[in-house]
């Protein structure tokens, strides 16, 4: 079920929202919340809610296991079976066939006629996201940062909540453990408007912005050999805003559905496109992923603490794990090790670039994000690479249809992206002629919820 | 006027928008689909027989249709296509397929058209349908039950209904649509598995009101205003002058060819379950218009050998894997590139194919059905020679179209 379609809106939303607050007490809205979760999730494929109950039941095991010994032995058993099980459930759904046809590659690259057999699995949505749920709540326990929960309904309402359960934000238990405990006294009017205005912005970002440039911008893609350079140039500038107003635009519903249900779901997203170097883009995109790389991969493998060789070790080793993260693809690896090197020569050689002018580098952050994100949209590295050269050279050919829609949406979105204030920026309290102008563009959105099939959001992929 | 002060509240007026929304789409769901409904297949599908894609025991009339590529084109657009306006009826049996009343004057039934709106027929007439100019030319009778999802559930009944004794399938699939898989060819019919008697009437009663969820005028009349904005197919012209609606993101050449492998497993799999049931399946492949129109173009959108290719290569892989195939491209393309000597193939403002260019398919079937390489070889047949009585057919801009 997704967020931009009317099932969600006209029938899980008011279900969910009046049964919850009709609940009075704590117990009865975790349990709801819960119930609506799963239900939330069997919409997709029901038989994997088994799944997720599972990841759910270990991790909660782990952390009941972990407040009741200070045996520094056994805790460091507890918490490294707990992560073993959900790294292994991840590694199955979505690098099991990834791994498999990359040794059958090596194997042929070898001259051995052997292919590696490859398992007719789906990869259950959300997994990435609700693992690292549950192995940050686990470590978050291990290292005593927060306070195992006892209570089953909680922490399962905190794995299930539908508005985060798919594609983020990773909020920790830490983060929303007080609310969850508060869950019964939040004053309801208060939440709604922020949470409307939180949501009706993010709608509009994913539906009017991101959803149009994808119209136009995949068909010239799915034959991007015959691009020319102004039209591969277009077509990933296109792709760049396109990115962040799809997933920004998720996690804004996201953090207003949360507010809807009292739940303050942190910032995901903080103007990245506004960045000044590549080490403060990856302070402001997707930061809840970025904060999870650096508190449970980055600094376990030792941060900065060492020699330049050390650091950048550890930089590439996060950045790696991240770019596979997003997918089982070679795409996303060498995506990862790209930032990964970014990031090393910043850090070392940053002073130099500190000193350019803040417009300067703004550009210049924002050039080397364009190039990246070739690796992350192209579906293997023959397509990169073309796209690259394309980039790079002087190549006649084709641009996209409507080229002039494409540049008035990507004009928008870059007043939008690199001028405007985020939602987290903005007050949300809004003037008679701001409400009626947003009521205007949800009639827009909803219109085109309902003329069409609701596209998914790309980090469902993930 | 002066808004009253909750409604300045977020939190308020946006429900309030999303409830208006929706009383605005059941409001206009009580007035007759005919009036929004720009062929007849929007008022035939609007309440059909369970298991079938239209009403049953109809015969639907729109004065004034027209194809689905021209309400692509945008309200504006539609207009430079308005002369293409016609007449169009649709009759369907007491099941709710695409059968006439005299579809067994030839004889019981021993073929079974199945596939998508290009085995039903759209925008042409009874008789025009690719069942019906099939069964002419092979002195058979054939059932159309195109339209819908073909299922074992759905041949069955179709066997079953008419006492047919083996025979044969005829399956049209068209390019950018995949054959269902095993699991949903099998699939079993909806309502028929709950045991229980208020179970059965509670599953009934659901799908009955999926069935008023069908058709929307409200989608319908924002989907217009949608190709308005952003229309989704233009107006080219072919060599004589002649003009046609096609799709441009269809006249693209994937970068990556899409693989045969799931649609040549898949036919395996119809093909075997079919033959437990002493049916013989004969897939038809359909190309899409701008497949065929495509390299006609200048300059040309691709070459033909491209444009060809994934259905080139499926008909290879079928044939490889021991089915029976007949590959309509070649012949379309052919009365295509004839536009002098022929009635244009597919309609002008339509995606699908026009009569002629289902007569010219009908006959390559029909050889293959009879197992005659010959009989598909000889003059046009005469809708294609004689234009004027073909419905809507690609039209010269300067030439009156019949009304």
């Amino acid at each position: 079920m997704l967020f931009n379609s009317l099932r969600f809106l006209y029938a899980f939303l008011p279900i969910t929202y009046f049964v919850f607050w009709a609940l009075p007490t704590k117990r009865g809205r975790h349990i709801w919340l819960t119930v609506t979760g799963y239900a939330f999730y069997a919409a997709w494929n029901w038989k994997f809610c088994f799944l997720m109950a599972f990841s759910t039941f270990v991790s909660y095991q782990c952390g009941r296991a972990l407040k009741q010994t200070d045996n520094a032995r056994r805790r460091t058993l507890y918490v490294a079976g707990a992560i073993t099980v959900d790294l292994l459930l991840l590694g199955f759904f979505k690098y099991f066939n990834f791994a498999a046809t990359s040794l059958t590659a090596v194997a042929h690259w070898a001259g051995v006629l052997w292919h590696a057999p490859t398992l007719d699995v789906v990869l259950p949505i959300g997994i990435s996201f609700y693992t690292f749920h549950t192995i940050s709540y686990v470590v978050d326990c291990y290292r005593r940062d927060v306070e195992p929960t006892t209570d089953v309904w909680e922490y399962s309402c905190y794995v299930s909540l539908f508005s985060q359960l798919v594609a983020g934000p990773i909020v920790r238990f830490r983060q929303i453990e007080s609310d969850l405990q508060h869950i019964d006294r939040i004053n309801r009017r208060e939440q709604l408007e922020r949470g409307w205005s939180f949501f009706v912005i993010g709608m509009c970002q994913k539906v009017l912005l991101a959803d149009n440039i994808d119209r136009i911008i995949d068909p010239a893609l799915l034959s991007y050999g015959a691009l020319s350079t102004v039209g591969a140039w277009l077509c990933m500038l296109g792709y760049t805003y396109q990115l962040y107003f799809d997933f920004a635009g998720y996690s804004n519903m996201a953090i207003g559905l949360g507010q809807m249900f009292g739940l303050r779901i942190p910032q995901n997203f903080n103007s990245p496109y506004k960045a000044v170097s590549i080490a403060d883009f990856w302070q402001r995109w997707h930061i809840s992923l970025s904060s999870c790389l650096r508190d449970y991969v980055y600094i376990p493998f030792g941060g900065n603490r060492g020699t330049r060789l050390f650091t950048t070790r550890n930089l590439m080793l996060t950045m790696l794990i991240g770019g596979l993260w997003h997918g089982a693809n070679w795409t996303f690896v060498v995506w990862g090790a790209y930032h990964g090197v970014l990031l090393t020569v910043h850090r070392f050689y940053g002073t130099a670039w500190d000193r350019l002018p803040a417009a300067w580098r703004r550009l210049g952050t924002f050039l080397l994000v364009v190039v990246g994100w070739v690796f992350f949209r192209s579906a293997d590295l023959t397509m990169a690479g073309h796209l690259l050269a394309t980039m790079t050279g002087f190549h006649a050919g084709a641009t996209p249809e409507r080229m002039s829609a494409l540049l008035l949406l990507v004009g928008l979105a870059a007043i939008v992206a690199h001028v405007g204030s985020n939602t987290f920026e903005i007050r949300h309290e809004w003037r008679k002629p701001a409400v009626v102008g947003w009521a205007v563009l949800w009639i827009v959105a909803l219109s085109e919820i309902a003329t069409g099939t609701p596209s998914p959001f790309l980090y469902f992929q993930f | 006027m002066t808004m009253p002060a909750r409604w300045s509240r977020l939190g308020l007026a946006l429900p309030v928008v999303l409830l208006l929304f929706a009383a605005t789409d059941v409001a206009l769901r009580l007035i007759p689909a005919r009036v929004f409904a720009f062929r007849t297949w929007e008022i035939a599908t609007q309440h059909p027989a369970p298991g079938a894609p239209f009403q049953a025991n109809g015969h639907f009339a729109t004065p004034r249709a027209h194809g689905d590529l021209s309400n692509q084109l945008g309200l504006v657009g539609a207009r430079s296509v308005a002369d293409l306006a016609r007449t169009e009826a649709l009759t369907s049996d007491q099941f709710g397929f695409r059968n006439l009343p005299a579809l067994t004057a030839l004889g019981p039934i021993t073929i079974v058209a199945i596939g998508s709106s290009f085995t039903v027929g759209a925008s042409v007439g009874d008789h025009e349908t690719f069942p019906a100019q099939l069964a002419t030319l092979t002195r058979r009778s054939v059932y159309n039950a195109g339209g819908i999802g073909p299922t074992a559930a759905l041949v069955d009944s179709v066997v079953r209904r008419n006492r047919m004794a083996g025979g044969t399938v005829v399956y049209e699939v068209y390019e950018s649509i995949n054959p269902p898989t095993r699991a949903e060819f099998n699939q079993p019919v909806p309502c028929s598995q709950a045991t229980a008697r208020r179970a059965r009437a509670l599953c009934l009663a659901s799908q009955r009101l999926r069935q008023l969820w069908r058709f929307s005028p409200l989608s319908a009349l924002l989907l217009r205003v949608g190709y308005t904005v952003r229309p989704l197919a233009r107006r080219y012209t072919l060599p004589g002058g002649i003009t046609t609606v096609l799709r441009p993101d269809m006249l693209v050449t994937a970068a990556t060819p899409p693989s045969t492998r799931p649609a040549v497993t898949n036919l395996l799999a119809i093909a075997e379950d079919l033959r437990a049931r002493q049916l013989r399946l004969i897939v038809v492949l359909v190309p899409a218009k701008e497949t065929v129109y495509g390299p006609l173009l200048t300059p040309p959108s691709m070459p033909a050998a491209e444009a060809d290719d994934y259905l080139t290569r499926l008909e290879r892989d079928l044939r490889a894997a021991g089915l029976e195939v007949v590959n309509t491209t070649s012949v379309l393309r052919a009365g295509a590139a004839a536009p002098g000597r022929t009635a244009p193939v597919y309609i002008a403002d339509d995606s699908h194919w026009s009569a002629c260019g289902i007569a010219l398919a009908a006959r390559e079937v029909a050889a293959a059905v009879l197992g005659d390489a010959d009989s598909s070889k000889g003059p046009a047949p005469s809708v294609c020679t004689n234009p004027g009585g073909a419905t809507a057919a690609t039209t010269p801009p300067s030439a009156p179209h019949p009304r």
